[in-house]
């Protein structure tokens, strides 16, 4: 007999005249071809009342078809799933014609024995509680979140951003048409005992992080279905007029099916970079930097070095020059002191360089930012992988969750590579599918001067400087003006 | 990183509340955002406009959640408010302002800004660092000492303030930010507060370790010697009861 891992879910109307949500759960055997166990799904149509429930129906239909048909693992079939989603949608519309314009979102999270995959189109969410701390997987699809990222980064205004129409549209929907963009790891997450995985449509926004994470540590030895329906609760219990459907589906792992943590994974980075994770995408990045970190460190020891050396010599050398007087000679010796001890540096310089690359990454983002779709970047195992944005790692989200990188770990791609993935998901709206709208602005048109409004080096003062006073009529001299 | 915090207003011996007063956390919950406003005008365009800058604070905080440039959001959320109060305006055909005192805390930092004579106490260990300097005749007054600072609260020459958001002229936007250290405290309020109340008597508030019932307490005090004639009172009262370690993420 083997255990399952536990599940449970919960669906709310809120403030709406009907429910554009839907969800699927699957569970089964698994068997040596394919390890899979549990399989679950969340849409959130959309495209009026019809639509929106018809949608995001058909795509769970569809996607369910699809896998069960397929002779592959699921773990590799989720993105045929998808496709049958679309193909569903899309033949529906072909014959009820007045449905145009019906979409959803898709989230779907299949779960193997100590690890698990998805494939994400949209602003549902999926988060992984894991130690005390909530982080969001999958990428955001949403407008919004990319003009958040658009204020961030300098290239429209806060006023630009909030006058943006459109702002409650996708970048990329479930709609029969093709995608523009497709969320999916590269290789599976592995699990740790004590995680919780969440798969949410955007209504449990209500809720914030903290309060996300108080219902899962207090609901959880009560079990998924707990929690699922203490999210939605007090989601509820909020209040909100205009509360969008929530759905929630909890999925707590068989703990039993889990290796126990080893002592390393016990550290405080979130997640660990076990070594687990280390062929996992998720401890891909903190790899890199640590692999820089004990690149830069021994550079910069042998940096010191040089310069002691070099201080130290100078004085003995300077008085074995001193009888013969002439400076321009002991400026020679000087310079061939130091020649030959640059040297030790010289040869190290391409691995400084090497380093330095990373650095010089960000500055070039944003004139690449608004470019071409992604080019090749094969992933391993998947068919039709073009329309596979690989640019996890960029995107941006609401709390940070360990850099994903979807890119193989071993093969770190130069700084080019890296910018062009970037690229990809950074594609401006336009691009995106007839039901989303379009932003008002085109980043590539906006001036790129924009960045430098920015209030530059207002630096915090510090208190200390004030309080040597405390004085009523102490004025603030130091103020900033801003315009 | 922990926050105290009370909020309370009182409408004293007015017909209308035209003081307005709310808190925003980030979903993260390292980033919040205290508001408060005090709205002038008639034909409720006082309350109208006070609740404007609520309502501009908590959409442009929710869209960027979070907030990655303190400066650049204060100012740009003063002048967004500023210009939205003025389209409030015409429809509502009075000329509707309003004051208004920001505080951004931001992990360790705190930053803040205000409009009018609404005021902002920063207070450290319990003494009073520095206060907010009021844009107005009367603080003007004061600073070049023909008033007394004590005198403030009863002075002839209320009321006449020299920015506000909504209005003929643009606000000018200042912003102050500290490095917060644990028993930091805020307190935000309305003219109605500090007219009638010393500081000594608001940070003693600040201390107690109970802060809403302190908080309720100290404003109805404040209503009561402001009597049947006495002005709106907002107060906000922040107390970092423990500042967390640097961020980790």
């Amino acid at each position: 007999m083997i255990k399952q891992h536990e599940f449970g879910f919960s669906q709310i109307k809120g403030g709406r005249d009907y429910q554009e949500d839907d969800y699927g759960i699957s569970t089964r055997e698994p068997t040596a071809e394919d390890p899979s166990r549990l399989l679950a799904i969340i849409a959130d149509g959309m495209g009026g009342e019809v639509g929106g429930a018809t949608a995001s129906k058909l795509a769970i239909d569809g996607f369910f078809e699809a896998v069960k048909t397929s002779d592959i693992p699921i773990s590799t079939s989720l993105l045929r799933g998808l496709n049958g989603a679309n193909h569903k949608i899309a033949n529906s519309i072909t014959d009820n014609p007045e449905l145009a314009g019906m979409g959803c979102t898709l989230l779907a999270v299949n779960l193997e024995k100590d690890r698990f995959n998805w494939i994400s189109v949209g602003d549902s969410l999926l988060y992984l509680v894991r130690r005390g701390r909530l982080l969001q997987l999958n990428a955001d699809h949403s407008f919004a979140m990319l003009l958040k990222e658009q204020v961030r980064t300098g290239v429209i205004s806060i006023k630009e951003a909030m006058h943006a129409q459109g702002r409650n549209a996708l970048l990329s929907a479930v709609t029969g048409d093709d995608f523009d963009l497709i969320d999916a790891p590269a290789q599976a997450y592995i699990l740790e005992p004590e995680d919780v995985l969440l798969l949410a449509s955007d209504g449990i926004l209500t809720l914030d992080n903290n309060e996300i994470i108080q219902v899962v540590k207090q609901q959880k030895v009560k079990g998924a279905k707990a929690i699922a329906e203490s999210l939605t609760q007090a989601v509820s219990r909020k209040g909100k007029d205009d509360q969008d459907n929530t759905t929630v589906i909890a999925l707590v792992p068989d703990v039993s099916a889990l290796q126990p943590k080893t002592g390393v994974n016990a550290g405080a980075g979130v997640p660990p970079v076990g070594t687990q994770w280390q062929t996992g995408f998720m401890g891909n990045t903190a790899t890199a930097n640590d692999k820089a970190l004990k690149l830069l460190f021994p550079l910069l020891l042998v940096l010191i070095l040089l310069v002691t050396l070099y201080y130290w010599f100078k004085p003995s050398v300077a008085p074995l020059n001193a009888p013969a007087l002439p400076q321009p000679k002991a400026a020679q010796t000087d310079n061939n002191e130091t020649a030959t001890l640059n040297k030790p540096q010289q040869a190290s310089s391409p691995s400084s360089t090497a380093t330095a690359r990373p650095a010089v990454k960000p500055t070039e983002l944003p004139k690449n930012r608004p470019v071409q779709k992604p080019t090749g970047n094969p992933v391993e195992n998947t068919e039709q992988i073009k329309s596979i944005p690989q640019s996890k790692q960029t995107l941006p989200r609401k709390i940070k969750p360990p850099p994903a990188s979807s890119v193989q770990p071993v093969v770190q791609p130069g700084a080019e590579a890296a910018v062009n993935n970037t690229a990809t998901l950074n594609k401006p709206p336009e691009a995106s599918t007839s039901k989303t709208a379009r932003p008002p602005v085109k980043p590539t048109e906006l001036p790129k001067d924009q960045a430098a409004h920015k209030p530059t080096g207002n630096p915090v003062k510090n208190s200390g400087q004030i309080s040597s006073k405390p004085n009523l009529n102490q004025s603030n001299p130091d103020t900033t003006t801003e315009e | 990183m922990q926050l105290d915090i009370a909020l309370a207003k009182n409408i004293g011996g007015r017909d209308e509340q035209q003081d307005a007063v709310s808190i925003y956390t980030s979903a993260d919950g390292a980033q919040t955002l205290v508001v408060l406003a005090d709205g002038m005008g008639g034909h409720s365009g006082g309350a109208l406009a006070s609740k404007m800058v609520l309502t501009m604070a908590r959409k442009l905080f929710q869209m960027l959640n979070p907030v990655t440039d303190p400066y650049r959001f204060l100012t740009e959320l003063c002048e967004m408010t500023h210009e939205e109060i003025n389209k409030l305006g015409k429809t509502v055909k009075s000329a509707p302002r309003t004051t208004g005192v920001y505080l951004l805390i931001d992990h360790q930092k705190a930053y803040w800004t205000h409009i009018g004579d609404s005021r902002l106490y920063y207070i450290k260990q319990g003494v009073l660092v520095s206060r907010s300097r009021d844009h107005t005749v009367l603080q003007l007054l004061v600073d070049m000492g023909k008033v007394d600072e004590k005198d403030m609260g009863n002075h002839p020459d209320q009321n006449r303030l020299l920015a506000s958001l909504g209005g003929d002229q643009k606000p000018e936007i200042e912003i102050q930010a500290v490095d917060l250290e644990q028993d930091d405290g805020f307190i935000l309020c309305s003219d109605g507060f500090w007219e009638v109340m010393t500081s000594q008597e608001m940070i003693a508030s600040l201390q107690n370790n109970n802060l809403t019932t302190a908080v309720d307490a100290v404003v109805e005090q404040a209503a009561e010697r402001g009597g049947d004639s006495g002005d709106n009172i907002a107060v906000a009262y922040v107390r970092i009861s423990e500042v967390g370690p640097t961020d980790v993420a």
